[in-house]
């Protein structure tokens, strides 16, 4: 995973904010690099994280595939019919053509990372242009540490890349070691 | 589909991942409901 954002997509109004979002819906966004991950690899993550069969009450919170190019649709529309045989039941999941996706404001961008205080002022050292903070691989992989994703292992060989001075760098293994040791 | 990393790599303490991260990458957008 190189860079992650949140923001909203597929709906027409432009310049959409979270208060005022029109017809868009709330979406994630993952630049990554083909050569160490594939888009099999992401929908298979998708599949796993989300519940296809629960109707969304509101295109807000609509569960959907974005696909941005003719390869990224056959395999997603194929992902589906493999659930769909799975599960044995209708899959709400959308499969939808990506047009349009405006960044979130800044404050639901690496939400984990914005609770911890300290090590997010490490950030904003690094980038004091919040864009650049939310573009930062590193950023990225802290805030997924923060959410429970990673194992102490995988983040002792990231440690010395991810920017965090030493003080910053015990922490976040601290927390990384309680919850997922 | 192809984009161009965004992030300038002129600040001198960037962490190494972001100075690392590669020029080109391929994007996916995902609603979770």
């Amino acid at each position: 995973m190189v860079r992650t954002r949140v923001g909203y997509a597929g709906g027409t109004k432009e310049a959409p904010t979270y208060h005022s979002l029109g017809d868009h819906t709330e979406t994630i966004q993952i630049d990554y690099n083909p050569s160490q991950i594939s888009y099999s690899d992401l929908l298979d993550v998708f599949w796993r994280n989300h519940n296809p069969s629960s109707r969304a009450w509101s295109k807000q919170y609509m569960a959907a595939v974005f696909y941005h190019d003719d390869e990224q649709k056959k395999l997603a529309e194929e992902s589906r019919e493999r659930e769909a045989t799975k599960r044995k039941e209708e899959i709400q999941t959308k499969i939808l053509p990506f047009t349009d996706f405006y960044r979130a404001e800044d404050y639901h961008q690496k939400y984990q990372l914005r609770r911890e205080r300290n090590l997010l002022k490490e950030f904003e050292r690094i980038y004091p242009a919040n864009g650049d903070l939310v573009d930062s691989t590193a950023a990225a992989r802290v805030n997924g540490y923060l959410g429970g994703y990673g194992t102490s292992a995988d983040l002792k060989t990231d440690l010395n890349r991810l920017g965090l001075s030493a003080e910053g760098s015990r922490y976040l293994l601290r927390i990384v070691e309680y919850r997922n040791p | 589909m192809v984009t161009l990393a965004t992030i300038e790599k002129k600040a001198a303490a960037i962490p190494p991942i972001d100075a690392a991260a590669p020029l080109q990458t391929a994007t996916a957008t995902f609603a979770l409901g």
